[in-house]
């Protein structure tokens, strides 16, 4: 594989329950300031795979390497400030405010004692301004549409400042014009500060183009890997979906993914 | 073209700022560190007038000129009400902040030592002490004090292993488990108070429902020294606490060592719940009403619940021991009994509430 791989995940192996691997021999690179989609059928480990990468998971065998270091010998604060991770849902208990929840992520960049200073809340102004949610700031994320809390957890993210993002199907629930957004802030972060993304998703067109590489997963273990172009194409599709009735096209330099009815 | 859109955003932005630090009526919150200042410079006040409402109340009348030259009316104000005064202070302190703890590390607003059993448990353990007449002391410890911390801490593994799956904390198990092994507790409690002889199973029931008389300053200090540093480690786990209590996963990937950082706030809970069960008794829901209180006027930041909770809860328990020395007039109503009659209800309209977020 790559020498330049920021993220570098060998054989991993991972069961929640004995006996029943979610994740068996996946494998996977990402280089520094690559965009990454990682898709895959419902239950084929795509979450797993991801809270691996982003340490939330501890793998029973394999290795993942992170910026040509043993992910597992990073320390934790250090780490916090070089993934930031978007879960694919967030419960909200208490009414916290959406600026409240995104100062949350200037704390890696904190000491325990302190509070954020005037620079953190600015900055936590600033994410929610980019992902177009600064008239939130002040609401309670209790309160809060399903996409708007997706949004306030992509803000957090951002506010966190990481060189390397894992996101875990952040446009599950946003409109139309907010997930093109989301992939447009993400292009843009990734050419003004080198960002690297890794993102599951089952929107499949919006990967083509714009993406630089998509990981199939599938049962447990990356089963095609490639560009865009390569991996969204009928044959492959049908395989990876079990699904004869997916269609593919390209029309106006996009690739369009659809199952027909 | 695409750095120039942020630039454009951040300029858009500066520009409101400025608007909105001159139109200050319509401004931005204050930060938290100035809120948390402003809460305390509130609360430290309403704690030294609570103090002075609670020296006053009893049944004798005691007022300045007395104190100059009745021998009686000292003995009564510094023998017998301050110590009193500040054991309700330091308990309801505790309570309040353990319970904000709880309810941010279980992400569970009904969560309280109360509600979760260690109260319960701690008071098993205690009254098992009681019954076998155990004055002794291990190391200098009560036995007391022992066996509720073993309660305690028993009952808290035993919830946490029971509501907790994998990453998640099922708020109905947690709840449930709760109220299964206060019942199991006081099924205990009631089989040890049957057996024991009719002193000390009258000694456990005066303990059990939360008195806090005959208490001297040497109980006092003693308990302080575990205390204070129990609150600190607490306190100290505030940053960790607020992010916690957002969402457990995102916690985690933000630095927070989840396991270690809950294993810390298990320990020092039923360490501070057991100090309290030992001498109070199982005064129930301080540690559920006062969180709320202190959200509702300072609002969500757990740096400033926890602090906030720490100077309410002795205020509160502090008035409530003073409406328990005074309602009855000459006779005394036990402090637990006030909490009760108080939290219970609250606790009811509470879940109603919470009904409507989270069914």
């Amino acid at each position: 594989m790559s020498g330049d791989a920021l993220v570098e995940a060998r054989g991993l192996r991972f069961s929640y329950a004995a006996g029943r691997p979610v994740i068996c021999g996946a494998s996977l690179a990402l280089r520094a300031g690559a965009m990454g989609a990682l898709i895959g059928p419902n239950g084929c480990g795509k979450s797993t795979l991801i809270r691996l990468l982003a340490r939330l998971l501890t793998p029973s065998l394999g290795d993942i390497q992170f910026g040509g270091m043993p992910l597992s010998s990073i320390n934790q604060r250090v780490l916090a400030k070089q993934i930031g991770y978007v879960p694919q849902t967030t419960s909200r208990t208490f009414p916290f405010t959406a600026l409240e929840v995104v100062l949350t992520g200037r704390s890696p960049h904190i000491s325990r004692f302190q509070f954020e200073s005037n620079r953190d809340v600015e900055k936590a102004r600033a994410a929610l301004e980019t992902v177009g949610i600064s008239h939130l700031a002040q609401r309670p994320v209790t309160e809060l549409s399903g996409g708007e809390g997706q949004l306030v957890s992509v803000a957090r993210a951002l506010a966190q400042e990481p060189i390397c993002l894992l996101l875990d199907e952040p446009s599950a629930s946003l409109d139309l014009k907010h997930r093109a957004g989301l992939i447009r802030t993400l292009f843009e972060l990734r050419s003004r500060t080198g960002l690297t993304v890794l993102m599951v998703t089952h929107d499949l067109s919006l990967l083509d183009p714009g993406f630089d590489i998509v990981f199939a997963l599938n049962r447990g273990t990356v089963a095609t890997r490639g560009l865009p172009s390569e991996v969204l194409c009928d044959s492959v599709l049908r395989d990876l979906y079990s699904d004869r009735h997916i269609r593919t096209r390209r029309v106006e330099g996009r690739t369009f993914v659809w199952s027909e009815v | 073209m695409i750095g120039h859109n942020i630039d454009a955003a951040r300029e858009r932005l500066k520009a409101s700022r400025s608007a909105a630090r001159k139109n200050s009526a319509g401004g931005a919150q204050p930060s938290a560190k100035k809120r948390r200042r402003r809460a305390l410079a509130i609360l430290l006040p309403v704690l030294g007038g609570a103090a002075m409402l609670g020296l006053w109340a009893g049944y004798r009348e005691i007022n300045l000129a007395m104190l100059r030259n009745d021998e009686l009316a000292r003995n009564i104000l510094f023998r017998l009400r301050l110590p009193r005064v500040v054991m309700a202070g330091i308990i309801g302190a505790t309570l309040a902040l353990v319970g904000a703890a709880l309810q941010a590390m279980f992400r569970n607003p009904l969560s309280d030592p109360f509600t979760l059993g260690v109260s319960g448990g701690g008071a098993f353990g205690a009254s098992v002490a009681i019954a076998l007449g155990w004055g002794a002391r291990v190391s200098g410890m009560p036995l007391v004090f022992l066996a509720a911390f073993a309660g305690a801490a028993g009952s808290v593994v035993i919830v946490y292993r029971i509501a907790r799956t994998g990453l998640v904390v099922l708020p109905g198990a947690l709840l449930l488990s709760g109220v299964v092994l206060n019942l199991i507790a006081s099924a205990g409690v009631l089989t040890v108070q049957y057996m024991t002889d009719p002193t000390r199973s009258l000694q456990i029931l005066r303990w059990l429902m939360g008195g806090l008389d005959a208490i001297g300053f040497g109980v006092i200090w003693r308990m302080l020294a575990f205390l204070i540093p129990g609150w600190f480690g607490l306190l100290a786990l505030s940053r960790d606490l607020q992010l916690l209590a957002v969402d457990q996963e995102t916690a985690a990937s933000l630095g927070v060592n989840v396991q270690r950082c809950e294993r810390l706030i298990y320990a020092v809970s039923s360490l501070l719940v057991a100090v309290t069960v030992s001498v109070g008794g199982a005064i129930g829901f301080v540690g559920l009403i006062v969180p709320h209180m202190v959200r509702l006027l300072f609002g969500q930041d757990l740096r400033i619940v926890l602090p906030c909770s720490l100077v309410l809860g002795a205020v509160f328990l502090i008035l409530a021991d003073a409406v328990a020395r005074t309602v009855l007039g000459q006779a005394e109503l036990p402090v637990g009994a006030v909490t009760g009659i108080l939290g219970g209800p609250f606790f009811l309209w509470l879940l109603r509430r919470e009904q409507q977020y989270s069914a």
